[in-house]
């Protein structure tokens, strides 16, 4: 096996959308200890560091916003992740306890030829990922996700059992999976590298510490076997996004959809599809859920595009109060083509952005707003016009450009030539036999007016100009 | 040109004489229209056209939808007042498959639209038919068009508004066979000319 671990050190900021210009720390209960595990920037830039109480943090920073972590939207993330890790190779499997997903990539090293392609291929799919990453390849998952988690990155990956000893014994010992107490210990031993506790002897390790230590060491070096619950990425997408805040407008919306649509990204990469229909839904405060059916004119799985449509729809959206969870929920998937990966983005450019806007304008106006014109063979001019079933130009007299939607009766007008006889249609039951004539209101108007057979009536249909 | 010199050519507002044609524009398709209105619809602008009847003056657009449709450009119909007619249409010369008929709901949703395919520079020309536009209203979309490279035409039926800032604004009057067409308003041409545009269209060939 060779696997790439990809560990997110800060997801559980990262998985809630939170503003950047104010302090805010993700809180973690232990027993009755609360402690603050992850700080932004702005609370960073104030001296609060991660691992304090609440009480200190609000000492310090008396504004700061509190947050209880949130392991589900955390897991939502860890499995768009996987999605896409999904693409690299097989088995996948998280564990969310430490924000580590792995990936086999043995095969795909092989697929690209090499270490170099792989990676160069790697960085640019993650090029736009919203989370921070960390990075480590080695033959064990343990091993891995050590050097992930301690910034090993793409650049030496360790590719045989034997090599593992000397990638990690420089490193300190607290990277090492131990329980915090055992680390204490063995710190409190005069111990610093993990290449020290290596040497010890293995049979002491169990005895003093219990036989899950020693145990761990041999699966880090790949000695033992190592079990893990492989991930498959499910059939029906669906994912539930609870504001951290509330948004009071539609606009407030777009920023956490920006977050979701990304993850959506993720997913339809790793299973390399498309989705031309997805479904977002949103509760608010007063348990009312809105519900959007969004359609694409042609399957995508570009988040920006995702994202124009959904802004064209939520303009039209008014929301009676705050909201506060998003469930986006897709279906239905489609072959993607490679055409519309950002990589090979280049030739269709006017065309894309011809259906970007038709989908925008479809959105906003709706699928029967937005009309394209074709003839059909039927002689009636009222059923002449309809959409769809382009027809070679049938011979017949001129037309009026514009046609009234109902015919309205006139007065007799000034007729200007001869008739024409339009009469078909009789098959299905109605008899329309019509003498059309180009003719002229008083104002000079030019008109295509009409009167059945058999009748007086003169009816306006149609006008010239 | 003497070093230093300013060229007049380049300071807006300096008359430069009749009988120019401007260098940005689509041919009408109706000579003695060209010839009036120096060139033809301008790109990059809005053009007016007023009458009191509803979807007068269509006739004078759907030349340049022909020309542009068939030289693969799109062009757009934002809220006509009637269904515009397939058959005469493609009579005309225009490629349907190019062309799209927008029919929102209100004006707020016209104008959104108007402004948003003038923008994108995705269609050759956009005609809009809207009840006069508020001054703020006509500058987005002339800002749009400006942006997008698009012939803007807009048609409203009834009286002037006071004030437009369109480049070319027309009258239009049915005549007995024609379309008598004043023109109100042409950067760099004598206002008042009157021009009658014949009647039937000739079919394209």
């Amino acid at each position: 096996m060779l696997w790439l671990c990809i560990h997110l050190p800060a997801l559980p900021l990262e998985a809630l959308s939170l503003p950047a210009d104010e302090p805010v720390g993700i809180v973690e209960t232990s027993g009755a200890r609360r402690r603050v595990i992850a700080l932004n920037d702005a609370a960073r830039r104030r001296g609060l560091q991660p691992g304090a109480g609440v009480n200190a943090a609000l000492g310090l920073i008396p504004e700061i916003r509190l947050l209880q972590r949130d392991a589900q939207a955390e897991l939502q993330v860890l499995e768009s992740i996987a999605c896409w890790a999904y693409s690299l190779g097989t088995p996948v499997t998280i564990a969310a306890g430490t924000l580590d997903v792995w990936v086999e990539i043995r095969r795909s090293l092989r697929l690209y030829g090499g270490w170099p392609a792989l990676r160069q291929h790697i960085v640019a799919q993650t090029r736009d990922l919203p989370y921070s990453r960390n990075y480590g390849i080695a033959p064990t998952l343990a091993a891995s996700a050590l050097l992930a988690h301690a910034g090993a990155g793409l650049q030496r990956p360790v590719a045989r059992p034997a090599e593992i000893h000397a990638a990690i014994r420089d490193w300190p010992l607290h990277w090492l999976p131990f329980e915090p107490g055992v680390l204490d210990t063995l710190h409190g031993s005069g111990l610093r590298r993990i290449g020290e506790v290596l040497a010890l002897p293995h049979d002491a390790l169990g005895r003093r510490f219990g036989a899950q230590v020693p145990l761990s060491l041999a699966r880090l070096l790949g000695r033992v076997g190592e079990a893990w619950e492989t991930f498959e990425p499910p059939p029906i997408y669906r994912r539930r996004f609870e504001l951290p805040g509330h948004a009071e407008t539609t606009e407030a919306l777009l920023f956490p959809l920006r977050k979701m649509l990304n993850d959506f990204s993720l997913y339809l990469r790793g299973r390399d599809v498309a989705v031309q229909r997805f479904r977002l839904r949103f509760r608010d405060l007063g348990r009312r859920l809105t519900q959007l059916d969004i359609g694409l004119l042609a399957p995508t799985r570009d988040p920006n595009r995702l994202l124009l449509v959904l802004r064209e729809r939520l303009e039209k959206v008014s929301l009676a109060e705050p909201v506060q969870e998003l469930f986006l929920e897709a279906r239905r998937f489609e072959p993607a083509s490679a055409a519309q990966d950002d990589l090979f983005q280049t030739g269709s450019a006017q065309a894309e952005g011809f259906d970007t806007l038709q989908e925008r304008l479809v959105a906003r106006l709706g699928a029967d707003a937005v009309r394209s014109l074709a003839t059909t063979p039927d002689h009636r001019p009222e059923r002449a016009w309809s959409s769809a079933i382009p027809e070679a130009a049938g011979e017949h007299p001129p037309r009026p450009l514009w046609l009234l939607p109902h015919v309205q009766p006139i007065a007799m007008p000034r007729l200007l030539g001869p008739p024409e006889r339009i009469e078909c249609g009789w098959w299905e039951g109605h008899h329309e036999g019509r003498d059309y004539h180009l003719a002229e209101d008083p104002s000079g108007r030019k008109l295509w007016v009409y009167r059945e057979l058999g009748d007086t009536q003169w009816r306006l249909h149609g006008l010239w100009q | 040109m003497v070093r230093g010199a300013v060229d007049l050519n380049n300071i807006a507002g300096v008359w430069r004489g009749l009988g120019r044609t401007r260098p940005d524009s689509e041919s009408t398709g109706i000579p003695a229209l060209d010839q009036a209105l120096l060139g033809g619809w301008p790109v990059g602008a809005l053009s007016q056209m007023v009458s009191h009847e509803a979807g007068l003056g269509f006739s004078l657009v759907v030349p340049l939808l022909a020309r542009l449709t068939r030289a693969g450009r799109h062009v757009a119909l934002i809220a006509p007042p009637y269904i515009p007619y397939a058959p005469a249409l493609r009579d005309a010369g225009v490629d349907l498959r190019k062309l799209l008929w927008i029919a929102p709901k209100d004006r707020v949703d016209a104008l959104w639209a108007a402004e948003q395919m003038l923008r994108s520079g995705l269609y050759g020309a956009v005609a809009l038919w809207s009840p006069a536009l508020e001054a703020p209203i006509e500058r987005r979309l002339q800002l749009a068009a400006e942006t997008g490279r698009s012939v803007g035409i807009v048609a409203h039926a009834g009286a002037y508004g006071a004030h437009s800032i369109a480049a070319v604004r027309l009258q239009l009057k049915p005549a007995a066979a024609a379309l008598s067409v004043e023109i109100v308003r042409c950067r760099g041409a004598r206002p008042g000319q009157r021009v009658e545009c014949p009647f039937p269209l000739r079919r394209a060939a």
